[in-house]
């Protein structure tokens, strides 16, 4: 960890599980960038984008927050906020 | 309906149940997330309506800004999870260096978000410009709001790390803090591709 | 942190103090005074609505981009009906007054030397009490004789209404703030509330906020019509009123328990 404040680099980062958790949401915005300025298919391109903003929110949520580790109660709401808030965001998407 | 959970004690070798802080800060956490699935809502509603109006207007939107601050937010969370676990860890130097990043990169995101905005304003762009518009300045706004309430919060927490004795009250604060500190990058990761990317 | 929560507990038990000597009557009056006043918070929620939405019909407003005259007619076409609401929901308000000391009651017990959390929550208890009562007078001006001034009169202390009802949510806030602050705040010997009704407080304080958004909209969620203009305060606060009623029910009624049992969580 103390590397982290001397002079942190990709290679000490991938070490810790945190750190790879950190290069993957890194990651998944730079796709969400790129991807998402594609003039392609808007639907799709809309579609994955949001898929992926949940799925770095879960990120998020269990590993910095540490849900995961957290009684199963507040799993199934975290789980269940994820779910239901990326369904209406996509459902009202395509309806429209 | 959620039992106080304990911090597994050192050397109990096995992982047990465990929340960061205390239960109470996600009645506040989820409370406020319950918020802003409200905003996003109510943003696609109105988009409903007037679909055009919002593609024609996000395409004016400068997503290098929006990418720049996922980034910067990411980065501060990352920071913070491990500002909070070296502190678990009796480094409070490491702790208290961490979370000076944290903070750099909260400012960071706060003087991009004041450049946006002052490139938004310089052309002619407010919230009375359109419905996209208002929802774009008004959530970005209230997201601000959130984060600058965070940096108060992480200054508050680099001094309980100062502490000559950081005590279980000190660290359980911290936690509260970190865990806020995480709500506020969890919405900007959903509001980053609803305003940006969504057409 | 729940070593710091237990040791808090024992110590209620040994710290019976001032109260535990005093009549048994005393005692009884004193539970049954705050029961009273803590009552006339739900009492106070429940008139409220009555007045406001069976009565007046005031929910949803009506739409800030709506004519002088259309706001005119509306109030002419109930003109009793909304001057009965308005009545109740006057004195209603008022009972805001003594909700809130028995919450800051609760408080200046954990605070006895320096109150300044207690003393904040009664002047904005204060304050909103006023702003409320001026919000249902400026109302009642406008359903004095609408038939007889010019429509846009009527709008104009009609948007007054709304902007008193919504805009001043800050001593509110800063109500609810000091109640959170001094519940999480609690290194007294004595119980106050459990500890998340304190982020409760805080949270709620946050939902509250974005009424001063009204001011800037005419239209959408961010409208004194909309979603984050109107219904997000409106359900902070009485969610706050009703749940704070609930636990403080609890406080007041765990206090009739033998010291020794009260100890024990």
């Amino acid at each position: 960890m103390s590397s982290l404040s001397t002079g942190p680099s990709i290679k000490a980062l991938g070490k810790t599980r945190i750190g790879r958790i950190w290069l993957i949401l890194v990651v998944a915005t730079l796709f969400t960038w790129h991807f998402g300025s594609d003039t392609g298919d808007r639907s799709l391109a809309t579609a994955v984008v949001i898929a992926v903003a949940f799925i770095k929110i879960r990120l998020v949520g269990n590993y910095f927050m540490e849900i995961r580790e957290a009684p199963a109660a507040l799993r199934c709401i975290f789980e269940g906020y994820c779910l239901f808030v990326c369904a209406m965001i996509l459902g009202l998407y395509f309806l429209s | 309906m959620l039992a106080r959970m304990n911090r597994p004690s050192p050397g109990s070798g096995r992982i047990e149940l465990h929340l960061p802080g205390e239960v109470g800060i996600w009645v506040f956490v989820l409370g406020d997330m319950a918020i802003f699935a409200l905003f996003f809502a109510a943003y696609m509603v109105d988009r409903s309506v007037a679909v055009e109006l919002y593609n024609a207007s996000q395409q004016a939107l400068n997503r290098t800004f929006g990418v720049i601050n996922t980034l910067l937010l990411l980065t501060s969370s990352l920071f913070v999870v491990s500002g909070v676990s070296a502190l678990r860890a009796g480094r409070a130097r490491v702790a208290q260096r961490l979370l000076l990043g944290a903070m750099l990169c909260g400012l960071g995101f706060a003087v991009a978000k004041v450049v946006e905005y002052g490139e938004k304003l310089g052309q002619d762009i407010t919230p009375y410009t359109n419905g996209f518009y208002m929802y774009y300045f008004m959530l970005t706004g209230i997201h601000f709001l959130h984060l600058t309430i965070g940096m108060g919060v992480l200054v508050l927490m680099f001094r309980a790390a100062r502490q000559r004795q950081v005590t279980d009250e000190g660290l359980a604060f911290v936690e509260c803090g970190a865990t806020y500190w995480h709500m506020v990058d969890l919405l900007w990761i959903v509001l980053f591709p609803l305003l940006y990317f969504v057409r | 942190m729940s070593a710091v929560i237990s040791k808090k507990l024992d110590g209620a038990s040994e710290h019976s103090g001032c109260c535990a000597a005093a009549a048994p009557e005393y005692q009884e009056s004193m539970r049954r005074r705050q029961l009273l006043c803590n009552w006339s918070g739900p009492f106070f929620v429940v008139f409220f609505f009555i007045g406001l939405v069976l009565f007046m019909g005031f929910v949803p407003p009506q739409s800030p981009l709506a004519s002088s005259q259309q706001i005119a007619d509306i109030y002419l076409a109930d003109l009793t009906s909304i001057r009965i609401g308005i009545v109740l929901c006057s004195y209603s308000v008022a009972l805001m007054a003594t909700w809130g000391a028995a919450l800051a009651a609760r408080t200046l017990r954990t605070e006895r030397e320096f109150p300044v959390y207690t003393y904040t929550q009664i002047a904005c208890v204060g304050v909103g009490v006023m702003v409320a009562v001026f919000c249902f007078l400026t109302w009642a001006v406008a359903a004095f004789r609408p038939d007889d001034v010019h429509p846009d009169i009527t709008r104009m202390l009609n948007d007054v209404g709304w902007f008193l009802f919504l805009f001043d949510v800050a001593p509110f806030m800063v109500w609810m703030v000091a109640v959170g602050l001094a519940i999480l705040g609690n290194r007294s010997s004595h119980r106050l509330m459990p500890r998340w009704v304190g982020y409760f407080s805080l949270w709620c304080a946050v939902g509250e906020a974005p009424a001063v958004l009204i001011l800037f909209f005419k239209d959408g969620a961010f409208a004194f019509n909309g979603l984050v203009g109107f219904w997000l305060p409106l359900v902070a606060f009485f969610l706050w009123i009703m749940v704070l009623s609930v636990v403080l029910h609890q406080e007041i009624q765990r206090d009739a328990v033998p010291q020794a049992m009260a100890g024990r969580d």
